[in-house]
Parts: C-alpha cells; sequence; structure tokens
C-alpha cells in the first residue's frame, strides 16, 4: 500500500531525473544531427 | 601464361596490399613497393596483357543442352552459402571458447566444440561445391574465366596456398580440441583458431575482389588491359562495402544456421538434460545472430550508397528498375527476420519467473515492430492495371505512397532496430532484481534516452525526408543511425550499472521454452538463406549484359535479365537443394556421435 508521502517520493524520484534526462538527450542528439550535417555542409533547418 | 609469371614487381604489392587491408602493414611499406612497381612499369612500354575479349555466341559452349547460366548460378549460390556459413562459426567459436577460457565455464568450451563439429561437414561441402563452381565457369564460360585468371593470377594463386593453410588450421583446431585442453596447451589452441579466422578471413576478402572486380573494375584501361597492378585490380571502387557487408551478414548468418541446429536438436532431444543444453545453445545462438543482425542494414545501406556513387546507372537500376520489386521482397524477408529473432526472445522469457514484470510490454513492442515491418516494404509505386490506375488517378497512393521513399523505410529499420534491442533489454532484466538505491533514476533515464532517440529519428525521417531535397534526405540517414547506436550502447551500458551485484529471481529454467519458439530459429535460417540469394541476384544482375561492366560484353544467348518470377524460382530451389544439404550436415553430426553395439558379432 502506498501513501501519499511515498508516492510523491517515487514521482521526484523519477519524474524529476526523467525530465532532466529527456531535456539533456534531446539537446545533444539535436547538437549532433548539427554537426554530422555540418560536416556534410548542410545545415540542421533547410535553406532553399 | 603471362599473367601467371610471379615476378616481385607484381607480387609484393599485392601480398602487402592484402597485408595493408588486414592492418597487417602500414601504408608507408605499401606505397614504398608501389612507387618501386611503378618505375619497374614505366620501363616497359608494350603491355603483355591482352584487352577484354569481344565474344560472340559462339564463343559460349553449349553441353549437353544444359543452361550454362543457370549451372553456374546454383553453384556459385550453393558455395557462397556453404562458405558463409564455415567461416562465420569460427568466428563465434573463437569467441565462445575465449568466453570459456576467461569464465572456466565448461559449458562455453563444450559449446564452442559442438558448433565447430557441424562446421566440419559442412567445410567439405564448401570445397566440393567451389570445384563444381570453377568446373563450371571453365567449361561453360571460358574466356571470362581466362580474362579474370590473367588479372587475378597471384591472387588465385595465393587463395590456393590459403586453402591448405586453412584445412591444416582447421583439422588441427577440430581434432586438437581435446588434446590441447589446459593452461599453455588452451592458448595454443585459441591461437589456432585466430589462425583459422585470420586465414579464412583473408581467403573470403580475395573472393570478393574478384566479384567487385566484375562491378567495379580497376587496375585496367578502357579496353580492358591490365596494368599488372594486382593491388589496384583488388582493391577496386567496391572491395571494401562488400567486404564490410558479407563479414557482418555471415556472422549473423552462421548463428542463424547454429540456431537451427540448435532447435533440431532440441525438439529430437530424449532428457530433460539434453533439451535445456540445446536450448541454451539456440538462446547463443539466436543471441549472435541479432547482434550481427542490428548493424547489418547500415551495411547494406553503405554498399548501395557506395554504388551509386560509383555508377548512378547501376544505382538506378538497383532499387528504381527492374530490381526495386526485390527490394519489396527484401523487406518482406528482413522483417520476417526482425519477428522471428524477437518472437524467439519473448518465448525464452518464460524461462525466468520474472518474466512476468515485463511480458505487459511485450504487446506494444509486438505493434510498433509491425507498424514498423509495414512502412518498410510499402512500395513507391503498384503494379496496377489500367481501372485500378484510373480509380487511384496514377501509380501513387495517395496516403500509403509517401512511406514509399527512403526516409521512411529508414525510419522504420530505425525503429525496429532499437526495439529489437528493447525486447533484448527486457529479457536480460527478466530474470534480475536490481539492489542500486538509484534504480528509479537509472530506469528514468533509460526512458528518457529512448523517447529521445526515437524523436530524433522520427525528426529526421519526417523533416528532412518530406521537407527539403534530396541532398538532405541522403545526408539525415548518417545522424539517424548515430542515434540508433547511441540508444542502443547508451542504454544497454547504463542497464549494466543498474543490475550490477543484482539479485537473481531464481535459477534459469533452460529447457522451458515452447516447441513453437524453435520453429522461429528454423524460420530465422531459411528467411537468411532466401534473402542472400535474392540479393546476391540483384547484385550480380545489376551488371545487365556486362561480364565485367563497361569492359567485357556478355554475347551469351543469356546475355539478358530474366523476370523476377524465373530468377525467384532459381534461387528458391537452390535454398531448397542448401537446407537438404544443410539437414545431411545436421544429421551426420548426430550421426558422428551415435553407437551401436551389435551383440556377438566381433570375436571376444
Amino acid at each position: 500500500m502506498q501513501t501519499e508521502g511515498t508516492s510523491f517520493m517515487d514521482a521526484r524520484g523519477y519524474v524529476l531525473p526523467f525530465v532532466v534526462a529527456l531535456a539533456v538527450s534531446a539537446g545533444a542528439f539535436l547538437a549532433m544531427d548539427a554537426a554530422v550535417m555540418s560536416m556534410q555542409g548542410l545545415s540542421l533547418i533547410f535553406h532553399k | 601464361m603471362n599473367g601467371f609469371r610471379l615476378s616481385m614487381t607484381r607480387a609484393v604489392p599485392a601480398v602487402l596490399g592484402l597485408a595493408a587491408a588486414l592492418g597487417l602493414v602500414g601504408p608507408d611499406q605499401f606505397n614504398a613497393f608501389a612507387a618501386g612497381a611503378e618505375v619497374a612499369g614505366d620501363a616497359v612500354t608494350t603491355s603483355p596483357y591482352a584487352p577484354a575479349p569481344k565474344l560472340t555466341a559462339a564463343d559460349y559452349p553449349a553441353i549437353a543442352g544444359v543452361n550454362g547460366r543457370v549451372v553456374v548460378w546454383i553453384f556459385a549460390q550453393l558455395h557462397l552459402w556453404f562458405a558463409a556459413f564455415v567461416l562465420a562459426v569460427p568466428i563465434f567459436v573463437f569467441i565462445i571458447e575465449a568466453i570459456g577460457m576467461r569464465t572456466r565455464d565448461k559449458r562455453y568450451d563444450d559449446m564452442a566444440y559442438e558448433f565447430i563439429k557441424v562446421s566440419i561437414t559442412a567445410y567439405s561441402l564448401t570445397a566440393v561445391l567451389g570445384g563444381g563452381l570453377l568446373f563450371s565457369l571453365i567449361l561453360f564460360y571460358p574466356h571470362l574465366f581466362t580474362y579474370l585468371s590473367t588479372i587475378f593470377s597471384e591472387s588465385m594463386f595465393y587463395y590456393a596456398l590459403l586453402f591448405f593453410a586453412e584445412s591444416a588450421a582447421l583439422y588441427l583446431y577440430y581434432y586438437g580440441w581435446h588434446w590441447l585442453q589446459g593452461g599453455f596447451r588452451k592458448w595454443l589452441h585459441l591461437t589456432l583458431g585466430l589462425t583459422l579466422n585470420a586465414v579464412g578471413t583473408t581467403l573470403m576478402l580475395l573472393a570478393n575482389a574478384w566479384l567487385t572486380f566484375m562491378m567495379s573494375p580497376a587496375g585496367v584501361d578502357a579496353a580492358g588491359v591490365f596494368s599488372g597492378d594486382s593491388w589496384a585490380a583488388i582493391h577496386n571502387f567496391l572491395w571494401n562495402p562488400i567486404n564490410i557487408h558479407r563479414f557482418v551478414a555471415n556472422i549473423a548468418y552462421g548463428g542463424s544456421i547454429v540456431g537451427a541446429y540448435a532447435a533440431f536438436k532440441f525438439l529430437t532431444a530424449s532428457s530433460r538434460q539434453e533439451r535445456a543444453h540445446y536450448d541454451w545453445m539456440g538462446y547463443n545462438a539466436n543471441f549472435i545472430a541479432i547482434c550481427a543482425l542490428l548493424p547489418l542494414p547500415f551495411a547494406g545501406y553503405y554498399l548501395a550508397a557506395e554504388i551509386y556513387a560509383y555508377s548512378q546507372q547501376m544505382g538506378i537500376t538497383l532499387m528504381g528498375g527492374i530490381f526495386a520489386w526485390l527490394f519489396i521482397i527484401q523487406a518482406v524477408l528482413i522483417g520476417t527476420l526482425f519477428l522471428s529473432a524477437n518472437y524467439y526472445l519473448w518465448c525464452g522469457m518464460g524461462r525466468s519467473d520474472g518474466a512476468k514484470r515485463y511480458t505487459k510490454f511485450i504487446k506494444y513492442i509486438a505493434i510498433v515492430l509491425i507498424g514498423a515491418f509495414l512502412v518498410w516494404f510499402t512500395p513507391h509505386t503498384l503494379v496496377l492495371t489500367n481501372e485500378e490506375l484510373k480509380a487511384l488517378g496514377g501509380p501513387y497512393h495517395k496516403i500509403l505512397g509517401p512511406l514509399g521513399i527512403m526516409p521512411a523505410k529508414n525510419t522504420a529499420v530505425n525503429v525496429m532496430i532499437i526495439f529489437t534491442a528493447l525486447s533484448f533489454m527486457f529479457y536480460r532484466r527478466a530474470n534480475k532484481i536490481a539492489t542500486v538505491p538509484w534504480v528509479n533514476a537509472g530506469n528514468a533515464i533509460q526512458v528518457a534516452l529512448y523517447t529521445a532517440g526515437i524523436a530524433n529519428i522520427m525528426f529526421l525521417g519526417i523533416y528532412h525526408g518530406y521537407f527539403t531535397n534530396t541532398v538532405y534526405k541522403v545526408a539525415a540517414s548518417i545522424p539517424q543511425v548515430l542515434t540508433t547506436a547511441i540508444v542502443i550502447i547508451g542504454s544497454i551500458t547504463l542497464d549494466s550499472f543498474i543490475y550490477r551485484g543484482s539479485k537473481e529471481v531464481g535459477p534459469l529454467q533452460w529447457g522451458r521454452i515452447p516447441e513453437r519458439a524453435q520453429y522461429a530459429l528454423f524460420l530465422l535460417a531459411v528467411a537468411f538463406t532466401w534473402l542472400m540469394g535474392l540479393m546476391g541476384y540483384i547484385r550480380s544482375g545489376i551488371r545487365q549484359h556486362w561480364h565485367v561492366v563497361d569492359i567485357m560484353r556478355d554475347a551469351s544467348p543469356d546475355a539478358f535479365t530474366p523476370t523476377l518470377g524465373y530468377a525467384a524460382n532459381v534461387v528458391s530451389i537452390a535454398a531448397i537443394i542448401f537446407l537438404a544439404m544443410v539437414i545431411f550436415v545436421f544429421w551426420i553430426a548426430q550421426v558422428s556421435s551415435s553407437k551401436t553395439l551389435p551383440a556377438g558379432y566381433w570375436k571376444e
């Protein structure tokens, strides 16, 4: 049986790392995309 | 016989070039010899080599009313299947033996021995079929064979010598297994395994040079006159892309064939211990096949990109012309491979009592895999009747048509690979309970990594695939592949930290797997076999009416591209012959361990 307190603690123990890791991973992936496209002489965002 | 003269100026660069490819000597050493050869070459004003012959239909012998192309095709295909098998098995036998030495778990050593035992008969069949291919080439395509053997005289000579070396290494490795046990002897045995693999891989690299020369000739002028530079002919444009693709594919293929062997033994096992042993063997074989299967689409994509880079015409024939529909069949077969490998893993989770925690996720993985599978084999255009064309308003389906282009396929295959890795991770976790205090945070990071990775793959596939030009579409496939690699390596690394010092739910129940899972292993082997045959036909077929592209024209009555149905029939017949021979190999392996004690037959 979970109490409200432990549920909140679980949420903090799970949700916070998830949000931080998601932001970091997404940023890192976009940086990698930009770098790899740049190495091929292109930009991440398409310009006609 | 000019081509068979082994002058130092040509022989040394060839050997050093091969050694350079294997990383045995540096580029400086090779270049020094190459420069020397060039100086020597300059002194010769007229080439001792003749141009590629211009043939007529009369130059192709008709023997006993047999179709030479089909004979060569079937021999080449059967030889390649067995060669792939016997080259791959020693690679993972070596790895398994090394694992056994490190863990001192004899089960690994026994399994490695059983794997190599299966490949012994297959090795003889490979040689027999190689002989069949050689004779059929000499008989049906004598001028082509003469031309190729002039250019590759040295590599063919070394190939023959290496073949002896491989046989010696294999027999010592197999027959010395129980003799070379413990301490230094075991290290000696492992070194024999390494030698066997080095020689086997070199053989494959040499043979690959011959076939890629026919696709992207080098070391010859426009008339086909050989420059005398063997290394240039070997190191032609498509050599390394084929080398990489074949090396990875052979491992996946070898894993699938020994997986089928384990399944066969599992189904015929008479005791619980035997079932447990072959279940464990099947799991390991499937694991090897999956590990090699995951990077295989990328190796194939690289090969296709290089074919385009070498010749746009060949590239368009490959995927935009007559062979495009075979790529739809390829997608169906590769999808089958992914589904059967995943299905086997899901069934295998039944070995652990802790798997119940993860079984609820399987249906979602299955939905994603099937969705990606459907995208992968959606064709760009459809084969339609006039009425259907009118009803549809053209050859493109309004909704499904956009899924027919490469960015959609790339996105689908990356998603399939990521979800297959997820299946494997659940399997790995099934029997474990993490004990680290940060388990929730670790899980959260893993979920975030998967979520961000999949979102990035979708972004690259949709934005660059549909809202940019072709250059961007192709370029975006590289970060897609890197994203997949980062997600898989990152999550497995994190998982190993989360489960460091973990508790086991209970002992793994090897043998507790439904029999239908074994049929998934059979399906894996059959799908691989058929796939290799069909894709091999495409690779060879894109030369169209050329023996050697743009150099030596095929003037035989068979110098046309057969219909896909005809080609599929030839490949299917060859696949049936091969699988029958594989069953024979399995049976022989079983017979070799059976004993009959005839009472009263022998003198006491």
